[in-house]
């Protein structure tokens, strides 16, 4: 017995067909209305070859799409161990910045300084004026003189330019590291002695608990932190508990969420501590046998009672027991933090070593680091710099060259990084730009940092030239990756390898003889070879992957009484003086970066309430504070700190504490292309610049105040 | 001046008395006399802003409809609100002219005329919105050619297109016998296209008996078809909206709804021209204020159905409290829409109630006013039926907001222009009133 | 004439009229034999044979990152957009994240859905179409012919999701920015609605692959560029009527939800609710 229903469609097909039979004859209808499918174009060749992403250290690899030798699509490679045919939002715009109708077409020299006029010069003219600066150094004695900002890439072009710059006697080298984005390295070092190759496994952890580290957006590799998260949710489903003033996306998708004022988290962590060495529910074996200094750590914990912090947090006391008591009742259980002040990070990394995660799966792991500096045999060449550097980090550059009566550095170096945007109050940078005498900043577009350069050279884009690639991946592997050139260089572009080494034969002397390869492919070739990698790997593209030797970490006492433990780096403030405010790194725009890609414009944070919001800086602000400061969704207000004030459009939503307001960084660039330029504002630029004991910038700023435009 | 004024009111009285010559001179004059110069004055302005939005239609059909203030998730406006709205006012004339030349209602013999001009001018104006609401107006012919008729969309090319060429079709026949008229009375008088015009127009009419009787049945014939037009017209624009999902769209009541609306709209409409005409051409005692009273009255009756239509579907969506509708419906009481929303009801009903209710003694005035307000709420009306729902979709997109954009205001303008003009041209070339139905009482 | 015999021709009018309605009530019983019982996405619509692609996407898992977006947005060669644009809401993205804040007993959490056009079996927005420029294909997904559409907005405004776009504007693309641009898929153009078509382009490509290696298409043959590309996993992509198959083992789960389901409108992207 068929049951009959009658059903929108088929009262409206019903209709239809009457009408239709009256209107049409049937054939002809059916024949006429129903679309065909358009057959898609012949492809004369398709092919595709793989390629890696250029944007940040992570270096996923990509599945180019070949259509007559043209890239027109690209996924994830499959089978790949960091990326696993996943990619980050950045890394599927990759086309977009090879093709960006902004892209610098040949190298520039600034005509005169404090002009902005620029002129085409040949790539020989570029290295010979860099070489003359360089020169210059060299003959004043004065190599330390030369500051080398490389790009994040662990790879083997920043492996030369380290190289030439040991080679050239400065200690000035910094690979540019984005601390939003890195685990507490400060902390690793201090408690651990060290802190390359230490990892958080993440996705065999039992309990995650992140002291204001909005992990999902801000990873050392965002590709492995999706992954991760999915594995926690996947089979067992671990808890996840999210600490942070403002409901971030890991806060949404933690399991609890626990709205402290931002700067609070190490109090927090010491509360939590104070809880468990009270309540005895520390692993009382490792911290007995592989620890030292605890009963000095003890007496700092001893001050942090949970309603002390509770109040510093603006928290219930309740919350910080309960999680104390889940914290040591789930094994393993893991406290993740952000590289903040290096009170907070040991405040936090100490609760792994309370819990006994430290060496076990699940826990804070750590392995030999690949390093991905050339082979050895050429290393033991390199002289390295002399003496001690002055300045600490390369983000107290602008300190440095602000301070005294000359700028310590003369020839400044910047290797497709733009702090002139992505550090606090780039202000500060600019004007410290303005007084280093040379710099050369290499870029694929006019950055800000390039806006104050003499000379801009343009780099080939990830997928112009052949790209490698050495890291331990978020399991603990050794991941070494290479791929051949995609497509050729569409404009008058160099490879930084090549630009590197010639620049070293034409100086001569020890630098020269540091580098003793013609070029890039040259080197790589040893490097091959010293790595072990298949002959196949250097034709087709490839990766070699395998586990890491386990260092336990365990084994050297892990120490726990720290000096920034009892005197942390920054007071912290008792709740009640104005409003902080707290920074959001959305995904998007990972290290800062990407605001010049279109397709990336609208994911500025993830936002509810209007439409539209993504494409202009907003700052989210609770209903209550909107009410008490006469702001109304969607307005326009400035934001104002003590370093500046800049303007956003107000988001009210329940999402971030009462006394906190919270902008993402990514948008507000001065340069950067037609796409980037002028979009929404930089909360960098009402950041004060503060620093942490290990000289690294912090990203916080209170007493902000907010009112309508 | 005034002496024969108050000679034309004593022939009022006794309107068994009215002297059919001078009713046929006294609806001619406007056919012989030149315009004067207040009049081309006004028809070049509206003309100009015919012009105007003209132009703005081409730089929005270069441009495409990115120069309106449309978006996400607000879709449709102005122009769709001015289909309806333009639909609503075409009713006048079919309304009053087939509702009561069926019901054989005495006192509209002097209204059909201006109400068949109205339901004409406005015709076009209403169509073209919809073509001006288009992404692809050069496509438009792929209604023809793709016609998908599970589509509200199609059911109304249908059905306007049906109602178009019945209504030109029933102005025209009931126009023969004025041609005829004009035919005579004006040979000589008037220029030479005119001539032709009427005489063409006349169709060879003598007013036989057997003409005559063919002419009545035609007539009678056409009034019912078109009642039927008016209706399924009508019932179908709201169909448009009613048969999406739409919180604040999908609801049985919209067809009725609609169709009430737009009688209400069109004896708006019809009013506010015939206290217009009565005054500019002097034809008080052609068009008693019986005729007016009987007016207000059905208009009363009117504004009370749409006071109820109204109620009713505000009252079902509130106890229905469905999540998407009270977003709407909210919205409308009192958020966004709230202003346009109060306005509607104050000028589709309370203001035109009261006009209507205290309108015996003050009939022009208050008919005038009553019409012209009434025809502003509805356009509100419609305003609040598209807008609204369209900034509240179902999943939380966010609200959308919605703002008339210059082009836009240019083309609204230049359509409500060229409505004006089209009538005023009309009321220069054709007798304003149906000579024949008056000489019949 | 015909005065002499009214009652015959009603008569005849009645019958004529009875039997076109009985034909047509016929042909719709053939067309849609017993259709939508119970419906649940696990078990919608067995009946029909042939693929049915649809997708689920595990809410749990999904993190918000958006990268589905942008590579839906390179695959498909979608319009750059400008901030003025995207302050009406003009900035067309086929696949976006739907965030939804909500307070619940005094928590505040916030769900991430990334959207799609939901591709319904029963689509409002192509009954709607008065020019037949969008259509269900044989195989459930729901497309939109360019060169058709007049732009009149209605399926837009039907569709219950807002998962169908209109261009404003005629999409400004500098010449470079063309270039990489995929040769697959249509570039639009001013005044035509645009849509999600689960990169139908890909079905094609598999569809002519398997034909040439002459074998049925199989699981994994047809991908979408934002399934490929998630990094949590969250997204799977396959045939429904294929028992077998992630998606219909998925479609399966307890979990499993449909957006707006009461309004009928049977969409084929299951969202598995979070674990909360």
């Amino acid at each position: 017995m068929k049951k009959y229903e009658i059903s929108r469609r088929g009262f409206l097909r019903w209709t239809g067909l009457i009408s239709g039979g009256v209107l049409l004859p049937k054939g002809v209808g059916a024949r006429v209305l129903s679309p065909q499918d358009r057959p898609l174009p012949n492809l004369r060749s398709e092919q595709y070859k793989p390629s890696i992403c250029g944007f940040c250290p992570a270096s996923c690899m990509l599945d180019i799409r070949l259509v007559d030798g043209k890239p027109v699509g690209l996924g994830g490679h499959a089978d790949h161990p960091i990326g696993r045919g996943a990619l980050c939002p950045q890394g599927c715009a990759v086309l977009q910045e090879v093709f960006h109708p902004d892209r610098l077409r040949y190298p520039l020299a600034r005509k005169s300084r404090g002009s902005a006029g620029w002129e085409r010069i040949s790539w020989g003219e570029a290295r010979n004026l860099l070489r003359f600066k360089l020169e210059t150094l060299l003959e004043r004695r004065r190599p330390e003189a030369l500051a080398v900002l490389a790009g994040p890439r662990k790879d083997l072009r920043r492996g030369i330019l380290q190289r030439f710059a040991e080679n050239f006697g400065t200690p000035h080298f910094w690979k540019w590291d984005w601390t939003p984005a890195q685990p507490p390295k400060d902390a690793f070092k201090r408690m651990h002695g060290f802190s390359k190759g230490i990892f958080y496994d993440l996705s065999n952890a039992g309990l995650l608990v992140s002291f204001g580290w909005d992990w999902l957006q801000a990873f050392p590799s965002p590709v492995e932190a999706q992954r991760a998260f999915g594995r926690l949710r996947g089979g067992r489903r671990s808890r996840i508990i999210q600490i942070e003033p403002r409901l971030s996306i890991s806060a949404a998708k933690s399991d609890e969420w626990i709205g402290a004022r931002g700067g609070s988290e190490g109090a927090v962590a010491l509360a939590v501590a104070h809880v468990m060495i009270r309540e005895g529910l520390y692993d009382r074996d490792f911290v007995g046998g592989r620890t030292e200094g605890f009963e000095a750590y003890r007496k700092i914990v001893d001050e942090y009672s949970p309603a002390r912090s509770a109040r510093l947090a603006g928290i219930p006391e309740e919350r910080i027991v309960a999680l104390a008591r889940e914290m040591a009742g789930s094994k393993p259980s893991l406290a993740v933090t952000s590289r903040t002040t290096v009170f907070d990070q040991i405040a936090v990394h100490s609760l792994n070593v309370l819990t006994g995660s430290i060496g076990v799966p699940g826990g804070v792991l750590a392995v030999q680091d690949p390093s991905s500096a050339p082979p050895a045999s050429f290393l033991s060449r390199g002289a390295g710099g002399k003496g001690a550097a002055s300045i600490v980090s390369w983000e107290q550059i602008p300190e440095a060259a602000l301070s005294g009566r000359e700028s310590p550095i003369g020839v400044l170096w910047v290797d497709g990084v733009n702090p002139a945007f992505s550090s606090p109050q780039p202000s500060q940078w600019r004007a410290a730009l303005e007084r280093i005498p040379f710099i050369v900043s290499f870029s694929p577009i006019m950055s800000e940092t390039s806006e104050f350069a003499d000379l801009v050279l343009p780099t080939h884009e990830a997928l112009e030239a052949p790209q490698d690639a050495s890291l331990v991946d978020a399991e603990g592997r050794r991941v070494d990756s290479f791929v051949p050139a995609v497509m050729p260089s569409l404009y008058d572009t160099a490879d930084l390898g090549d630009f590197v080494l010639e620049l070293a034969r034409d100086i001569g002397g020890r630098v020269s003889r540091g580098l003793p390869w013609k070029n890039y492919g040259e080197a790589l070739g040893d490097h091959a070879a010293k790595r072990g990698w298949k002959q196949g790997m250097l034709v087709g593209g490839g990766w070699s992957s395998a586990p890491s030797p386990v260092l336990a970490l365990g084994r050297k006492k892990c120490r726990m009484s720290h000096e920034e433990l009892a005197r942390p780096d920054v007071a912290i403030e008792e709740p009640g003086r104005g409003l902080d405010l707290h920074v959001q790194f959305p995904l998007a725009f990972f290290q800062a970066e990407g605001a010049q890609l279109p397709y990336l414009h609208g994911l500025n944070g993830i936002r509810g309430a209007k439409l539209g919001d993504g494409w202009e800086t907003t700052v989210d602000l609770h209903p209550e504070t909107a009410r008490r400061l006469q702001i109304e969704d969607g307005s326009a207000v400035w934001v104002e700190s003590d370093a500046g004030r800049i303007q956003a459009r107000a988001r009210v939503c329940e999402g971030v504490r009462e006394d906190t307001i919270s902008m993402p960084v990514g948008l507000g660039h001065t340069a950067m292309g037609r796409y980037a330029k002028g979009v929404g504002s930089n909360p960098a630029d009402i950041i004060p610049r503060e620093f942490s004991f290990a000289g690294r910038a912090l990203w916080r700023a209170q007493g902000v105040k907010v009112y309508a435009v | 001046m005034s002496q024969s004024i108050a000679a034309d009111l004593t022939a009022v009285g006794h309107s068994q008395a009215i002297d059919m010559e001078r009713v046929e001179e006294a609806v001619l004059k406007p056919l012989v006399n030149p315009a004067g110069w207040r009049f081309a004055a006004f028809a070049w302005l509206l003309a100009a802003v015919f012009a105007t939005g003209l132009a703005a239609w081409a730089w929005q059909i270069h441009k495409c409809l990115g120069v309106t203030g449309l978006g996400v998730p607000i879709f449709w406006g102005t122009y769709i609100i001015n289909f309806v709205w333009f639909i609503g006012i075409s009713h006048a004339g079919t309304l009053i002219s087939a509702i009561l030349r069926i019901t054989d209602a005495a006192w509209r013999r002097p209204f059909t005329r201006i109400a068949e001009t109205i339901t004409i001018a406005s015709l076009p104006f209403a169509v073209t919105c919809v073509i001006v609401d288009l992404g692809r107006p050069d496509r438009l012919l792929n209604v023809l050619l793709y016609p998908h008729m599970t589509s509200p969309l199609l059911w109304d090319v249908c059905c306007i297109t049906a109602y178009f060429i019945t209504s030109c079709l029933y102005f025209y026949i009931a126009l023969i016998p004025d041609f005829a008229t004009c035919r005579d009375r004006l040979a000589g008088k008037v220029s030479g296209w005119k001539e032709k015009l009427y005489r063409w127009g006349a169709f060879g009419w003598k007013g036989t008996e057997a003409e005559v009787r063919v002419h009545r049945g035609f007539m009678t014939a056409l009034s019912i078809v078109l009642l039927a037009l008016v209706v399924s017209v009508h019932t179908n624009v709201g169909f448009v909206f009613g048969m999406t999902s739409k919180p604040g769209w999908h609801t049985a009541v919209i067809g009725p709804y609609f169709v009430i609306g737009a009688a209400f709209q069109g004896l708006g409409a019809l009013s506010f021209f015939i206290v217009l005409v009565r005054r500019a051409f002097h034809l008080e005692w052609i068009i008693p204020e019986e005729g007016l009273q009987q007016l207000r009255k059905f208009f009363l009756a009117l504004t009370c159905f749409w006071g109820y239509f109204t109620g009713a579907e505000l009252l079902t969506t509130f106890y229905g409290q469905h999540t998407a509708e009270m977003a709407v419906f909210n919205a409308k009481w009192f958020g966004q829409y709230s202003v346009s929303f109060w306005a509607m009801i104050a000028g589709c009903f309370f203001i035109p109630f009261y006009l209507l209710v205290t309108g015996r003694k003050n009939i022009e005035r208050n008919l005038l006013w009553a019409g012209f307000i009434g025809n502003i709420g509805m356009w509100l009306e419609r305003y609040t039926i598209i807008v609204p729902s369209g900034s509240r979709p179902f999943l939380p997109w966010g609200i959308g907001h919605y703002a008339l954009s210059m082009v836009e205001w240019a083309i609204f303008a230049a359509w409500v222009a060229g409505f004006f003009l089209v009538f005023f041209l009309f009321a220069r070339v054709l007798p304003m009133l149906t000579i024949w139905e008056i000489e019949e009482a | 004439m015909p005065s002499e015999k009214p009652s015959k021709t009603r008569k005849e009018f009645i019958v004529g009229a009875a039997a076109a309605v009985a034909a047509a009530a016929a042909a719709w019983a053939k067309i849609s034999p017993g259709k939508k019982t119970a419906s649940s996405p696990a078990k919608s619509a067995p009946e029909r044979r042939g693929h049915r692609w649809g997708m689920v996407i595990d809410l749990d898992r999904c993190t918000g990152c958006q990268a589905c977006g942008v590579a839906c947005s390179v695959e498909c060669n979608m319009m750059l957009g400008t901030p003025e644009e995207a302050s009406l809401g003009r900035v067309i993205r086929w696949l976006k994240i739907l965030p939804e804040t909500t307070i619940r007993d005094g928590r505040v959490r916030q769900s991430l859905k990334p959207m799609l056009c939901q591709q319904c079996d029963d689509p409002p927005c192509v009954h709607v179409c008065p020019v037949s420029a969008t259509f269900l294909s044989p195989e459930g997904i729901v497309g939109q012919v360019y060169a058709r559409c007049i732009g009149c907005r209605y399926c837009v405004n039907a569709c219950p999701y807002t998962c169908k776009f209109f261009n404003w504007d005629e999409p400004q693309w500098p010449q470079d920015v063309r270039m990489p641009f995929n040769p697959d898929v249509s570039v639009r153009y001013k005044g035509i609605v645009e849509k999600c078509l689960f990169c139908h382009h890909r079905l094609q490509r598999a569809k002519d692959k398997a034909r040439e290696e002459n074998r049925e298409l199989r699981e994994g043959d047809y991908t979408v560029a934002c399934q490929t590309v998630c990094p949590t996993q969250a997204i799977a992509f396959g045939d429904l009527n294929d028992p077998k198959s992630d998606v219909a083992k998925l479609a399966a789960s307890p979990r499993a939800r449909r957006l707006l389901e009461e309004l009928g409108a049977e969409p084929k992207v299951i969202y598995l609710q979070e674990v909360s």
